[in-house]
């Protein structure tokens, strides 16, 4: 069975690959490379522990793969988010957001005290 | 949302199906990463082996990842169940005694289960193929004081279906039976008259032509039939120009109107031809019902229907009491009063059937624990090795369910064959032997057993191997088996329950047996072997009084006498399954005996050498012969049954009985006693008979031709037929291939029947227990090898060895035994009603199985106890 923690992690490693996958049409590596620039190499993950989450979220339909060639030259397989995803990803942000704010405004209440 | 659904399936087929190709990719995928991650180190300056390094910690592990990426496409369990099932398949042709074994007792058990549910089934449970026929009623009428019922009289019926209000109809039908001629051979046909509204109550209709119209019912000119569908089958090719067609029955022209369908053959008679209930179908006025059937109305409970019919009797009685008082009427459902008689002995067998399948399971829980023992060091390897608990449970249950699977399909495929088996063993009187076939619902019960099995068995050795000591299980030398106590008491368990259902289906078996020679022994009075009955149909225009009637016997008795095959020959009114007559009887010295049971005393009349025919003997007194004429004094001969009823405590020889009423009563001299005879099978008590001259006694148009043959002659009815038709060569007569005997035994099929399967069932039980304690115990011996090394190595003895072992198997076998008796005690009253000439609880035949399984079973310890004596201390002590 998996622990609460890992399933916390692993719903917000969805929501990461989701959002990165909005703006572009991606491969696994440049993926990793992203989350790691934007969160300013903050959110540090197991570069492998994307593939799992990859395959489960093509598996769900919220995103579709194809494979093509990277810039590099090679053969990639390609990520890119599906309607389903787009609107999956509205919805679990808005519930993130809500989610942050009340816990921003339940940590603020207890400084209050 | 469906849409999704329905994508999520198609990745999930894909992934079926491509598996091969999806982890291919997969790889790549995951590589490729990595040369990317390498190339970006080497681009800080790394070398080239540092950098992979450095790329492999960051990614994690590759196979790990690998894995539970494709254990998100969700056939992770599928494949893993093909690799088990592969696994197995192969395990079992690896040790096909083993596979032999358990394949053999579930499929046995569930063909066996299968085959005699589904006769309960077509026979008992599933309703009659009428319309709502879960409304018919059987109606039966009962005078006070007499034992039998019979169906009410048509007067009777159409009173009680004026005033009923609970039954909306009521049919009935009565024999119709004659000649058939005009239709190529000449052929005696048992049909029903049957009133107007008969085929409509009961729902069904002709499959060609129409039922009868309510003009043939009035029109006295009307003679039309319906056949059935047997005899236009047999006797009209299924022709269908069949209808309008003109046949003679009884010399009286009918027209065909009507073919009934296949799966129309009511009650127990099987009629052959239909008509309607009128004087010109019948010939005489339509009085008497064979039987009567009514249909409940839709919102009328049988409880209330018996109420009112009750009520209804009751007012009638005030206004015709000759016809109703003390009359009852009974009601039965129809299912019940067609099958009733069956129910018991198929409920019973449906137990005993259960009890083998108890037995088998426990045989295979067995197998499968000592098979999960010795396999405890392969399981324990793999789990050393990495594989999940999890992962093992699923891989003993996909073998159990493999083992119980195959063993479901043969033993269903057995079902088959053992079905048409049993139905050729089944009582020929067996009410809709047509009907039976495997129906979906016992394949559902064969299923479910299966199921059952697949995954109970196959929990108990896996819950077994997730308790197993790694360290202790891998040690050295611990044979491959370890072996911890609960398992020992688990497998004792098993075996002395095994026992004790072995040893209730055997005392079942027992006691049926001992039922069912009980039965054979039945002193029948007469030598059914040897006699052979065949009937003649004397026709009105040619033999129109009694003389000619009598005339024809004594003329054809001498063509009879002459044949070397033939050793006595008579003439008979009454023989045993032949019928009889029934009289107005009156003793001269007893005015006030039982009307009732005079009533019911059989007459026959016969020829002189009729006692030496059938081989029955006088116990007093004198039989008939030359003096015994038309114009002589008047006698008869008494039955032991008849004697023992009237005359309990005096000689009836000399005592005076007059047969028939008022004016035609004529009185007789008792002459003779006979040994006591039965009339309708090896059931029945000994009928009350008497017996007077062919000669002195009205002769009816049915004479039966009573034949004795020398032992192990042939079927004498050429011979019969060659001497009626040197008298009369026109003459039709009913010849009948089988000797009384056939009767007899026909009369006891259902105990037969019964016996021969209990005694099936109980000896794969047997089987099944030796089985269970010769596996048990050769277990024990392995797994003692070194106790019993130790001890022969301090100098005990072969038999004390031996004895050690044998105390152990006599232990199981003693517990099984007491708890097997508490059962056996505690069920053996549901056999009450199937039993004869034996009590339920009788100890001769519990001390006799009890006997049988006890020897056999501690025999079956015989070669493990031999191996135990012969285990090589040195040998044995050095593998530890």
């Amino acid at each position: 069975m998996k622990s609460l923690r890992t399933d916390l992690l692993q719903g917000t490693l969805d929501l990461l690959i989701l959002k990165t996958l909005s703006t572009a049409q991606l491969h696994g590596w440049d993926i990793a490379k992203r989350i790691a620039i934007v969160s300013s190499d903050r959110l540090t993950l197991k570069q492998g522990s994307l593939y799992p989450a990859l395959h489960r979220l093509e598996n769900k339909g919220l995103i579709e793969a194809e494979w093509g060639v990277s810039e590099a030259g090679r053969s990639a397989k390609f990520y890119r988010l599906t309607r389903a995803g787009r609107k999956h990803l509205a919805v679990e942000r808005t519930e993130w957001n809500a989610f942050a704010q009340a816990m921003a405004n339940v940590l603020e209440m207890e400084e209050e005290q | 949302m469906s849409l999704r659904w329905i994508k999520e399936l198609g990745h999930w087929l894909k992934a079926l199906f491509h598996s091969k190709r999806l982890s291919r990719e997969l790889n790549t995928e995951l590589e490729q990463h990595l040369e990317f991650m390498v190339a970006e180190n080497i681009a800080r300056g790394m070398s080239p082996a540092e950098a992979r390094r450095a790329a492999v910690m960051k990614f994690g592990g590759v196979d790990r990842y690998a894995e539970e990426s494709r254990e998100s496409w969700g056939t992770q369990l599928l494949s893993e169940v093909f690799h088990d099932a592969r696994q197995t398949l192969r395990q079992l042709t690896k040790s096909p005694g083993f596979t032999f074994v358990t394949v053999g007792t579930l499929a046995v058990a569930i063909a066996a289960s299968t085959s005699i549910f589904s006769i309960l089934h077509s026979v008992v449970l599933q309703p009659l193929s009428y319309r709502d026929s879960g409304k018919l009623v059987d109606i039966r009428q009962i005078r006070a004081n007499a034992q039998n019922q019979f169906a009410p009289n048509l007067a009777t019926l159409h009173a009680l279906a004026e005033r009923s209000n609970s039954l909306t109809e009521m049919a009935g039908y009565t024999g119709w039976i004659g000649n058939l001629t005009g239709a190529g051979q000449p052929e005696r046909i048992y049909g029903n008259a049957v009133t107007e509204n008969y085929f409509s109550l009961l729902g069904v209709e002709p499959m060609l032509g129409r039922p009868f119209l309510a003009s043939e019912y009035s029109d006295t000119e009307a003679r039309v039939m319906i056949l059935t569908h047997q005899l236009w089958v047999n006797k009209f090719e299924s022709d269908t120009d069949v209808l309008g067609r003109q046949v003679n029955f009884n010399l009286q022209p009918f027209t065909i109107i009507g073919v009934m369908p296949p799966d129309f053959r009511p009650g127990a008679g099987q009629p052959e031809a239909f008509a309607p209930l009128t004087e010109t179908s019948l010939g005489r006025t339509p009085q008497f019902l064979f039987r009567a059937v009514g249909r409940l109305s839709p919102d009328a409970t049988l409880a209330q229907a018996v109420q009112e019919t009750g009520l209804i009797s009751n007012s009638l009685a005030a206004f015709d009491p000759g016809q109703w008082e003390g009359l009852k009427i009974s009601l039965t459902p129809l299912l019940e009063s067609e099958v009733g008689h069956i129910k018991t002995t198929l409920l019973t067998l449906v137990g005993a059937v259960g009890f083998l399948l108890m037995v088998a399971c426990v045989n295979i829980a067995n197998l499968m624990l000592t098979r999960a023992n010795t396999r405890q060091r392969e399981i324990a390897l793999k789990s050393a090795l990495g594989a999940s608990s999890e992962r093992l449970f699923q891989q003993l249950l996909t073998e159990s369910m493999i083992i119980a699977l195959i063993g479901g399909i043969v033993g269903i495929g057995l079902a088959f064959v053992g079905l048409d088996f049993l139905v050729s063993l089944a009582p020929v009187d067996l009410p809709r032997l047509n009907e039976i076939g495997i129906h979906g619902l016992a394949l559902g019960v064969s299923a479910a057993i299966t199921l059952f099995t697949g995954i109970g068995f196959g929990i108990l050795p896996a819950l077994q191997a997730r308790r197993v000591d790694l360290t202790e299980a891998l040690k050295d030398g611990s044979s491959g088996s370890g072996q911890n106590r609960s398992s020992v008491r688990v497998r004792n368990a098993l075996v002395v329950s095994e026992i004790s259902l072995a040893l209730i289906l055997l005392a079942g078996a027992g006691l049926l047996m001992q039922t069912f020679m009980n039965l054979r022994e039945t002193e029948m009075g007469y030598d059914g072997d040897v006699v052979y009955v065949d009937r003649i149909r004397l026709l009105p225009q040619d033999y129109p009084d009694n003389q000619s009637r009598i005339d024809m016997a004594y003329r054809t008795l001498p063509y009879l006498e002459q044949e070397l095959e033939i050793l006595h020959a008579a003439f008979a009114s009454g023989v045993p399954y032949w019928g009889s007559f029934n009289y107005v009887l009156q003793l001269e010295s007893r005015p006030n005996a039982d009307p009732d049971q005079l009533s019911r005393v059989r007459l026959s009349s016969v020829t002189n050498d009729y006692f030496n025919t059938i081989g029955n003997r006088l116990i007093k007194g004198r039989y008939f012969d030359e003096r015994d004429r038309e114009d002589t004094p008047m006698v008869a001969i008494i039955s032991e049954q008849f004697a023992r009823q009237h005359f309990p405590d005096s000689d009836p020889i000399g005592e005076r009985v007059a047969v028939g009423g008022g004016d035609e009563r004529e009185w007789r001299e008792i002459v003779g006693v006979t040994r006591d005879i039965r009339w309708r099978g090896m059931l029945d008590d000994p009928a009350a008979v008497i017996f007077v001259p062919y000669r002195q006694h009205l002769t009816g148009p049915n004479p039966k031709v009573v034949v004795r043959v020398r032992p192990g002659a042939r079927n004498p009815g050429p011979l019969i037929a060659k001497a009626v038709h040197s008298v009369d060569g026109q003459l039709p007569i009913e010849l009948e291939s089988v000797p009384l005997s056939r009767y007899d035994s026909n009369s006891i099929a259902i105990q037969r029947f019964s016996f021969v399967l209990l005694t099936a069932f109980s000896s794969v039980a047997l089987l099944l227990a030796v089985l269970g304690v010769y596996g048990v115990m050769s277990h024990n011996v392995n797994q003692r090898r070194t106790e019993i090394g130790v001890r022969i190595a301090l100098g005990a003895q072969s038999k004390d060895i031996a004895g050690l072992v044998l105390s152990n198997a006599a232990r199981l076998v003693a517990i099984g035994l007491v708890i097997g008796m508490a059962g056996v005690l505690a069920l053996s009253r549901l056999l009450e009603s199937m039993l004869h000439g034996i009590e339920p609880h009788d100890s001769g035949t519990l001390i006799t199985v009890a006997t049988v399984l006890v020897v056999v079973t501690i025999l079956s310890a015989y070669l493990p106890t031999r191996r135990a004596c012969r285990v090589d201390p040195t040998i044995a002590l050095r593998s530890n």
